[in-house]
Order: C-alpha cells, then structure tokens, then sequence
C-alpha cells in the first residue's frame, strides 16, 4: 500500500479524483520536454460566444499525495472550472524539476520547500514565493531498532536525501549533531540518493537516517509498514524549521498573471476550509456533495 | 491511508502569509552552513501581496 507513488496515485485514482483532476502523462512521455504542455498564457477569451478557460499548469514537489489535497477538493467540486481556470497538476522526475520548468516558462506554478527558494534566489533563479500552504513537523527520520538514540549519534551515518551527494542533507545532519553536543565532520557522512522514497531507504538499508522527512507521511508510512520509526524535529535541534511547503513563480508570471493567481490562492484557500470543516471518516457522510470519504477508500 | 490522511488535514495552514523574520533566520543558517554564499533580503524573493 506505501510502496511508494504508484500507490498514491491508484489510491487517489481509484477515488475518482485522478480521472477528473490530473495530468499523470509522466509515464506516457518518456522525454522530458514533452511532459509539459506549451502554454497560452495570454488569458481566458472566447471562442463561439464559449468562454475559453485558462489553462494553470502546477508543478508538484513530490509525487501526488495528501499533501496536495486541498487542490484536489477545489477541481473536484468544480471551484476551478467555474473560475475559468484549467487546473493542471504535473509531478516532477526530481525534486527540484519543477523550478527549471518555471525558468523556462514552460510551468506556471510550482510547490516547494523554503529551504529551495532560498537556494533558488541565491543560483540568480527568477522565482518568488506567493502562498503557504502546509506547515508539518519534520526533520530527520530514523528507527528506533538502530544504534541511534539521540542526534548525536548520527556522527558518520548514511544519510537519504533526494539532493545526494549535494551540501543540504549533511548541513542538515551536522548542525542537529552540533546542537546536540557532538562533533562531525561533513566528510565523514555517506550520502544516499534513494529519490522521493525515504521509508524504503532506511527499511531496506541503503541508509541509516533519512532527511527531509514530514512526520505526517513518512513516519507514520514506516509505523504502518511495522516499524518503529521516530524523528528529530528541525525546530528542536537547531535548524530553521523549513518543514512547510509554498507556492512559487515566475516573477513576471506573478505580474502578468496576479488576477488568476489570486483567484487559484482563493480557491486553495477554500478548499483547506472545506478539508478543514468537513472531516467525515470513511462511510459517515450521507450527503451527494463530494466529500472527503471519496479519497479515504 | 486514514492515518497519513488525518495527521496531514491539520497541517494545511489557515494563514498563507509568511514573516520576512523567518527567511531572514533561514537564510542566516543556510550562510553559514555554506548552502548559500551570500543574503538576500526576503523582499527580493517573497511577497504576501497575493494572500493580504
């Protein structure tokens, strides 16, 4: 069931929500280039009297799951098609994919890490963050069953990151260390590129620890899968707690295009409110409006 | 799935803005452990005009 995004993808697809909602071409368009879709960003207009809708191509930063939910909820109860916005959610090969895909234009909005636009704007990337939308506890997973039992103990560990062999996991791992009393050197630690998969990383041990890691997917994914996962915390040991996740763009695209971006933060806005007022478990809900209850099966 | 799906609901934020304090500390640590050579202020790269 966590194997990883597949998973993910037939869980919410099995819900109805893929059919209606995403683009999942990644798998159909082996090249890159042609997994985007050129853009006529010039605006809805019309056509035969029709309104035309404006078609808003998001990059995610991971691969499809509850973390994206709210948008899910917003195309599913139409919000975004009665705005006129053509909402499409697009899955990156990397990480960072999305970001590259906004540079050349060929990706209007993007979700990601405070931690990457930082980077970005210090590459001379044009991005700038508009929105938040997600703020977790996270940090850098372990299991219980290791030889780590406080962060010091991470001195010369393997560590997952999807970055490897970049600066950002040791840096990571390092100042938790520091702060825990320890010393390391960053030339000590092995880094692990296991892509998006932390949970399969330390259960199949490729790694000993795992960074960056959302307590609300990968720990619990491990303690579902029957082990006994736990994590230290960002905020607790030292580094600024960048566990939330943002919306970016183009500068200019944010010019451009401020009115439909701000239509699409109000509808995302609308459907945290909805996830947030409507929290129906499986088979309790008796209404026909599309609930929550459609992506619990 | 239920458990992912019910500790991820609190996470999403009412608030969509985000302090300039708050990329100034992050950008302070990412300087010093050598992840970014030099500051930006957070204007230059974060607005909440959108969302205020």
């Amino acid at each position: 069931m966590f194997s990883g995004h597949v998973s993910w993808a037939n869980a919410l697809s099995s819900s109805g929500f893929a059919a209606t909602t995403l683009v999942f071409d990644t798998a159909a368009a082996p090249k890159k280039a042609t997994r985007f879709i050129c853009i006529d960003d010039s605006g809805p207009d019309f056509l035969n009297g029709e309104k035309k809708m404006e078609r808003l191509i998001v990059g995610l930063e991971w691969f499809l799951n509850p973390d994206h939910v709210p948008l899910l909820i917003a195309r599913r109860l139409g919000w975004f098609e009665d705005a006129g916005i053509d909402l499409r959610l697009v899955e990156p090969e990397q990480h960072l994919d999305a970001v590259d895909e906004i540079e050349r234009g060929e990706m209007d909005l993007a979700i990601t890490e405070p931690l990457h636009l930082v980077e970005d704007r210090a590459e001379g990337k044009p991005v700038v963050g508009f929105a938040r939308f997600l703020h977790t506890n996270g940090g850098v997973m372990y299991l219980e069953d290791s030889d780590i039992e406080r962060p010091r103990d991470m001195a010369g560990k393997r560590i997952q990151y999807p970055g490897a062999p970049g600066p950002g996991g040791p840096a990571i791992v390092q100042t938790m260390i520091e702060t825990d009393g320890g010393e390391c050197q960053l030339d000590n630690f092995e880094p692990v590129n296991n892509g998006f998969f932390h949970t399969d990383a330390l259960l199949e041990n490729k790694a000993d620890v795992a960074t960056l890691v959302f307590y609300n997917f990968e720990v619990l994914e491990a303690r579902y899968r029957g082990h006994d996962a736990n994590f230290f915390a960002l905020k607790d040991w030292g580094v600024p707690d960048f566990c939330q996740l943002i919306f970016i763009t183009h500068p200019e695209t944010l010019k451009r295009r401020r009115d439909t971006i701000a239509t699409f933060v109000d509808l995302l806005r609308q459907g945290i409110d909805f996830l947030h007022q409507h929290p129906e478990k499986p088979g309790r809900s008796t209404s026909k409006t599309p609930t929550l209850t459609s992506i619990h099966r | 799935m239920n458990a992912i799906f019910d500790a991820t609901v609190p996470c999403f934020t009412y608030d969509q803005q985000m302090a300039p304090n708050y990329y100034s500390d992050l950008s302070s640590w990412m300087k010093r452990t050598d992840l970014i050579d030099a500051i930006e202020e957070p204007s230059a790269y974060w607005t909440n005009e959108i969302v205020s």
